[in-house]
């Protein structure tokens, strides 16, 4: 019996595993920008990050992580994060093209996405360690699969925004502030 | 029992304000040496390159592309913290602190971003094509001697297809910049103590196949998705 439900729990722990490595993996590999012969249509990348944000949705994580209540009011939290980044956003003048609407929607979603796969799933499979595991594996994870997009030099940002994202997670006790606090994030790029 | 609680909530929100710390100083020290849009998600096919020669199966949607002006105004220490882009956004050049130095009599400096077809212009070393338009960056004091640069300039442009190296045009000669790619948003930037003319390059011929990274993807995808299918079975099996 016991036997029994020791290969049990390896085999969740192998299958969360398999779902959290192959979806950083397929974040990873997604081509960036886009072929321009097919503008005005939603580029197959977005299509990458929105199972991966499906499966980070659907995918079972112990519950005692799920519900978990935060300390922090929501509210508190989006607003603390969120002034942060507008904060990081006014010390700098990123250059970059105009977008379009559809790219300024697309960066929402995948806003949004990202933190159901890194905030729930990877959150929940990491945090049976400890919430500084969590949070910071998490982050790791949130930095090392946009590497191929943004290069070295933003694995800095892009592991501290991580941070950011897994403290609100952490103190909500939801993936829901993380979520807004991103999509946000994003939009403010574009201002 | 409450006192507990809210004392463990301002604890809680102290890391939160360490975090948000945190983030900003990363941001303070990766600027300018990232200056892009770091955490956006460029999910969307970019706007059309604009080609000052495009090739002929673009030239019939093709818009002419941009050029950017601005003044800079200068204080005994220098030039203050700047960029200057070009008005589509195609390239742009990004002063830090103090990078122009203060000369005699000048108040300001005049800085010019200006694309130009790189078939006028010498070709670049063997193996390599230049992708997209070339640029000239001109900056001069407002007493017309061309600008002292007291530490580099950082130049940005935004490549149409495959870039891998920024080169700069000094005297017929094309020289190699440390550059940095972005892949995310089709640009490269590189440090550089001079103006000048810059290019992105890559090799010549066609670019690498997109579709090898979407296979690779969706097979990670399908994969992860089999993976949560299975456990939920197995969960649902055990009721």
């Amino acid at each position: 019996m016991g036997g029994m439900r020791a290969r049990a729990d390896r085999a969740r722990l192998f299958l969360t595993a398999a779902a959290v490595l192959l979806g950083c993996g397929a974040l990873a590999a997604r081509p960036a920008g886009g072929p321009t012969a097919w503008a005005g249509l939603p580029d197959l990348s977005l299509i990458v990050v929105v199972v991966v944000g499906m499966i980070g949705v659907t995918a079972p994580v112990p519950s005692e992580y799920e519900n978990l209540l935060g300390r922090v009011q929501w509210v508190a939290a989006v607003i603390l994060g969120v002034a942060a980044f507008a904060a990081a956003r006014l010390l700098t003048a990123p250059i970059g093209p105009p977008v379009t609407a559809l790219a300024a929607a697309s960066t929402v979603v995948a806003a949004v996405a990202e933190e159901a796969f890194f905030r729930r799933l990877v959150y929940g499979w990491l945090a049976g360690g400890g919430p500084a595991l969590a949070v910071v594996g998490a982050a790791a994870l949130f930095a090392v699969v946009h590497l191929p997009a943004y290069g070295v030099r933003a694995l800095p940002v892009d592991l501290a925004a991580g941070i950011m994202f897994g403290w609100q997670r952490l103190a909500t006790g939801g993936w829901t502030a993380p979520a807004l606090t991103h999509a946000a994030a994003n939009l403010l790029q574009l201002i | 029992m409450q006192p507990t609680h809210r004392g463990r909530a301002a604890r809680e929100f102290m890391w939160g304000l360490a975090a948000g710390a945190l983030y900003l100083a990363a941001v303070a020290s990766t600027w300018p040496l990232a200056p892009i849009r770091i955490l956006y998600e460029g999910e969307a096919p970019p706007l059309p390159y604009r080609w000052v020669h495009p090739p002929a199966e673009l030239s019939q949607d093709n818009q002419p592309p941009e050029s950017g002006t601005g003044q800079i105004a200068l204080s005994l220490q220098g030039s203050p913290s700047t960029s200057i882009v070009a008005d589509d956004g195609q390239a742009g050049v990004i002063f830090r602190f103090g990078a122009i130095a203060s000369r005699a009599g000048a108040t300001s400096a005049q800085v010019k971003v200006v694309p130009l077809d790189p078939a006028t212009l010498p070709r670049p070393p063997s193996g390599l094509r230049v992708d997209g338009n070339a640029y000239r960056v001109d900056a001069t004091y407002n007493t017309g001697e061309p600008v002292v640069l007291r530490m580099p300039m950082t130049v940005v442009l935004r490549y149409p297809r495959h870039a891998t190296m920024l080169l700069r045009l000094t005297d017929e000669t094309w020289t190699t910049l440390d550059a940095h790619i972005v892949p995310g948003s089709l640009q490269i930037f590189a440090g550089t103590d001079h103006t000048g003319v810059f290019a992105a390059v890559g090799p010549a011929g066609p670019p690498p196949a997109v579709w090898v990274g979407y296979a690779v993807a969706a097979a990670a995808v399908i994969g992860a998705a089999a993976a949560v299918a299975a456990r939920l079975l197995r969960a649902r099996r055990r009721g």
